[in-house]
C-alpha cells in the first residue's frame, strides 16, 4: 500500500470540482494514497484518501451521513447510503440514485 | 457567419441534403434478405433491413411506418427501392403515397406480386440503375446553415463525458441555434434527475407538461418490469468507468443541449416544425434514438462517448467525439475528434470550435469515421408488444 504523505499537494491538483455546492469533486486523473490539503474559499482543510480513486471516479470532500443528499454539477445526483468521510470514494457502494427502491 | 453557405442538394424549398444516397429499404422484416441480395449490385446502394413491419397494433403501427416513411424523407436520401412481401401491415402502398415523391427517386419491388427469385433480382437491379443515372443528373447547390437539423447523441458514457465532450457539444449546439438551425436533443432516460434545469427552459406550460410526462413514463416503466434502473442506466459500462446514479448521468448528459430555450417537445421520429432546440421522445438507447433522429429529417448526428463505440447510420454521418484521450487513441478508428483536450487545460470553446468546423466539414463532404467504417445501424423503438 502506498503510505506515503502527500500533506504539501492540493486535492484541487487532481480532482475537479464543477460547482460550488457540491460535496464531492470527480478525479480527473488517479488520487494516490495520502493526506491531501483542500482549499476551499479560504477555508483549507487536510482530507485523507484511504484507497486509489482512480479517474473518472467521484471523493467525497466533506462529512456525509447516511440519507445525505450528494451534489454534483451543483445538483443532487443521489443519497449516502451510509455515512462516507472526506477523501473516500463515493460510488454505488456508498451512495444510490433517489429514484432507486 | 449567419449567412454561412454549405454544399446540399435540393429536395424541396428549404429542404437539402448533404449526401444523395441510394437507399433499398424492407418494408417488412420477410423482405430483408431479399433487399441484402439486391444491395450487392451496386456497393453505393444502402441496405436498410429491420426486425419490424407486421403484426404492429395502434400507435405501434404508426411509429414503425411513420419512421420508415421518415427515412425514406430524410434529405440525405435521394433515391429509394422499396421492397415489400406483399402481405405485410406497413405495405407499400401505405408507405409511398407518405413520400416527399417530388424531391426523390422511388421505385418498388413486391416479393409476393413477382414471385420467381431470379426475376425479383433483376428488376431490383434494374430499378437501382434507373435510380442511379437519374441521381448523377442532380448538382450541388449553396444553402443556409439555418436550414440544418442537426441530432445530439452521447452513449458509452463515461464520466468525463459531463465535463468536456458534452459541455462542448452545448457550446456547438448553442452556436447552432443562434445561425438558426435546429438541434434535436433526445434520449428521455437520460433527463431522470435532470427535470428542473430543462423545464426552467421551456416557456409553453404544455410543452413542459408532455416533456415531464415523458420522463416519469420511464421512471414507471423501469419499476413496472422490475428492480431499478442499476445496470441499465447507468449501464455496467457506465458504472465500471465511474459513473454511480442515473441522475449523475443525466445531468453530464444534457450539457450536449447548450443553454438556450427548448421551443418543442416532438414525438419520434416526428418532424420538428420549430428551429432552435427542441426535445424527441426517443429512449436512451442509441441505435433506436439515432434512427428516431435520422425519421425526424435530421442531416447528421453529434455523438459523444467516453468508453468508445463504432455505431453509426445508414443515411446520416455520425461525428464521434470523445470525452478522454485513451478512448480517443486506443479507438482511433472510430473517433473524430478528442475532446478529452479539455482534461488538459484546454477550452472548451476551443474543441467547440473545432467540432464546428469539422461539423461543417462534413455537411460539404468529408467522410466521418463511421461513414469510412460502414457503420450503418438501424433500431426502430416499439411503442408494443408484437400480435
Amino acid at each position: 500500500m502506498d503510505d506515503k504523505v502527500k500533506d504539501k499537494e492540493n486535492l484541487c491538483d487532481y480532482v475537479i470540482i464543477l460547482d460550488k455546492r457540491d460535496n464531492v469533486g470527480t478525479a480527473l486523473k488517479d488520487i494516490p494514497v495520502g493526506k491531501y490539503c483542500l482549499n476551499d474559499e479560504g477555508s483549507k482543510s487536510v482530507i485523507e484518501v484511504r484507497e486509489l480513486i482512480r479517474a473518472g471516479f467521484k471523493v467525497s470532500l466533506a462529512e456525509l451521513k447516511k440519507d445525505e443528499y450528494i451534489h454534483k454539477y451543483g445538483n443532487v445526483i443521489g443519497m449516502a447510503i451510509k455515512n462516507i468521510n472526506p477523501g473516500d470514494k463515493v460510488h454505488i457502494e456508498n451512495i444510490k440514485s433517489l429514484i432507486q427502491k | 457567419m449567419n449567412n454561412l453557405m454549405i454544399k446540399g442538394y435540393k429536395r424541396s424549398e428549404g429542404v437539402y441534403g448533404i449526401r444523395n444516397h441510394i437507399i433499398a429499404l424492407s418494408t417488412v422484416c420477410c423482405a430483408n434478405s431479399i433487399v441484402t441480395q439486391i444491395s450487392r449490385f451496386d456497393d453505393t446502394v444502402i441496405p436498410i433491413t429491420h426486425q419490424h413491419g407486421c403484426d404492429h397494433v395502434g400507435i405501434d403501427r404508426e411509429q414503425v411506418i411513420g419512421t420508415l416513411i421518415g427515412i425514406c424523407n430524410n434529405p440525405n436520401v435521394g433515391g429509394i427501392l422499396l421492397v415489400g412481401l406483399g402481405c405485410e401491415s406497413t405495405g407499400i402502398d401505405d408507405i409511398i403515397p407518405r413520400i416527399n415523391a417530388r424531391s426523390k427517386i422511388i421505385k418498388s419491388i413486391i416479393i409476393q406480386e413477382v414471385g420467381e427469385k431470379a426475376n425479383i433480382l433483376n428488376l431490383g437491379k434494374k430499378y437501382l440503375a434507373e435510380i442511379k443515372k437519374r441521381l448523377a443528373l442532380q448538382n450541388l447547390e449553396q444553402f443556409a446553415i439555418c436550414n440544418l437539423v442537426l441530432g445530439l447523441e452521447c452513449g458509452a458514457s463515461d464520466p468525463f463525458s459531463g465535463i468536456t465532450a458534452n459541455p462542448a457539444l452545448g457550446f456547438v449546439s448553442d452556436k447552432l441555434v443562434e445561425l438558426g438551425a435546429t438541434v434535436i436533443l433526445s434520449e428521455i432516460p437520460e433527463m431522470i434527475g435532470a427535470e428542473k434545469l430543462l423545464e426552467n427552459r421551456i416557456k409553453d406550460d404544455m410543452t413542459k407538461e408532455r416533456l415531464l410526462s415523458a420522463i416519469n413514463g420511464y421512471i414507471q416503466i423501469s419499476r413496472k418490469y422490475g428492480g431499478d434502473l442499476l445496470g441499465v442506466n447507468p449501464t455496467p459500462g457506465n458504472i465500471k468507468s465511474g459513473l454511480s446514479t442515473v441522475e449523475e448521468k443525466s445531468l453530464g448528459c444534457i450539457a450536449k443541449a447548450g443553454t438556450t430555450k427548448i421551443q418543442d417537445f416532438i414525438r419520434y421520429g416526428e418532424k420538428s416544425k420549430s428551429k432552435g432546440l427542441v426535445i424527441m421522445d426517443t429512449p436512451g438507447n442509441d441505435p433506436e434514438s439515432i434512427t428516431g433522429m435520422a425519421a425526424g429529417g435530421a442531416h447528421l448526428i453529434l455523438f459523444t462517448t467516453g468508453l468508445g463505440t463504432p455505431l453509426g447510420s445508414p443515411i446520416m454521418p455520425v461525428i464521434k467525439i470523445s470525452s478522454n484521450s485513451n478512448t480517443y487513441k486506443h479507438m482511433k478508428d472510430f473517433m473524430d475528434i478528442d475532446a478529452g483536450q479539455i482534461i488538459g487545460g484546454v477550452k472548451v470553446s476551443e474543441v467547440g470550435d473545432k467540432i464546428f468546423n469539422f461539423l461543417i466539414d462534413v455537411c460539404n463532404g468529408k467522410r466521418t469515421a463511421s461513414e469510412i467504417n460502414g457503420s450503418k445501424e438501424i433500431a426502430i423503438n416499439r411503442l408494443a408488444p408484437t400480435f
